[in-house]
């Protein structure tokens, strides 16, 4: 018990990207507005990256999983402009940012 | 002048109290422990306020400090790069897009100042909390074993020292072993600057039109 509180290990990590990583899933599915769906989607990212870096450490223990995580921090740039974008075309649109607004194709 | 130190230690009380409880934690785990576990907190209770709050400008800045306890975790990892870049380019770039997109779209109170409802709640959640069991499931049954020695499964004595700076190896892999993924996301991004400030725009000008 004391050496799971002191000594850090993998599966630390692992467990807390998993918990993020359900967070931002129940996030994506339970919120309505199309800013805190985005929210959800870079919490998941995160957690992925963060998986990246700590198997890095622990299991390959050199820097690979590090650049793999830089570009994880880029497509979230790029997802989050594009996707701020969108949503300001949505809000334009429909009036509303209520993504259950947007679930017809066609007006 | 009774009432007003009742009224300052109110306000004082609870930063005293918290600072000592963090420190004798702190006394009790030592320091890369302390670190993991305030960063863990910072990184998983705001997914319970994103996930409930009201107002969409406090879950922005619950973002925020979800972000802030992952660069923490990559300043454990040694990762030095990855947590200012995280700081960098989250903090300073992501959050105060997401806060312009809060900004812009702030006409519609009715869902922003609604939390989840309970046809919401219910699937989400049971869907998330079979997702987290899953992954959980998964790994508590999988051993991983340290590249270098793969007899063993991976202990934290095991571990390499801290190299001073990740900074020079990622440049030089960015640079040869990784050049073409480098290539393409620099496209990525222009590709995603031109296309947002396009679809940003024509929204305007329809609107302006309409």
């Amino acid at each position: 018990m004391d050496d799971a509180l002191t000594h850090i290990g993998l599966s630390h990590y692992l467990i807390v990207s998993t918990l993020v990583f359900a967070f931002g899933c129940a996030i994506v599915m339970m919120r309505r507005n199309i800013v805190a769906v985005l929210m959800g989607v870079e919490l998941i990212m995160n957690a992925a990256a963060l998986n990246f870096v700590a198997f890095e450490r622990y299991v390959n223990q050199g820097t690979d999983g590090q650049i793999v995580a830089i570009f994880i921090i880029v497509a979230a740039a790029a997802e989050a402009a594009v996707a701020l974008a969108l949503a300001l075309n949505f809000f334009n649109q429909f009036d509303s940012i209520n993504v259950d607004q947007g679930s017809d194709l066609k007006e | 002048m009774g009432r007003f130190l009742v009224a300052v230690l109110k306000a004082v009380l609870p930063f005293v109290l918290g600072i000592a409880v963090l420190l004798t934690v702190y006394a009790k785990l030592g320091g890369t422990a302390f670190t993991f576990w305030l960063s863990a907190a910072a990184a998983v209770i705001p997914g319970i306020f994103i996930l409930m709050s009201e107002d969409i400008v406090r879950t922005a800045f619950w973002l925020l400090c979800s972000l802030t306890g992952f660069a923490g975790f990559y300043v454990l990892l040694g990762a030095d790069f990855l947590a200012l870049t995280q700081v960098m380019v989250y903090l300073g770039g992501i959050m105060i897009l997401l806060l312009f997109g809060v900004l812009l779209t702030a006409k519609d109170p009715a869902i922003t100042r609604r939390s989840p409802r309970l046809n919401l709640i219910v699937p989400g959640l049971g869907a998330a909390a079979v997702i987290f069991a899953g992954i959980f499931t998964a790994l508590k049954q999988t051993t991983f074993v340290a590249k270098a020695n793969p007899e063993v499964a991976v202990k934290n004595a095991d571990l390499a020292a801290l190299p001073d700076t990740t900074v020079y190896t990622i440049g030089e892999q960015l640079l040869s072993n990784y050049i073409l993924p480098f290539e393409i996301a620099s496209i990525l991004l222009l590709a995603a600057l031109v296309g947002a400030a396009d679809v940003a725009r024509r929204g305007a000008t329809s609107q302006q039109s309409a």
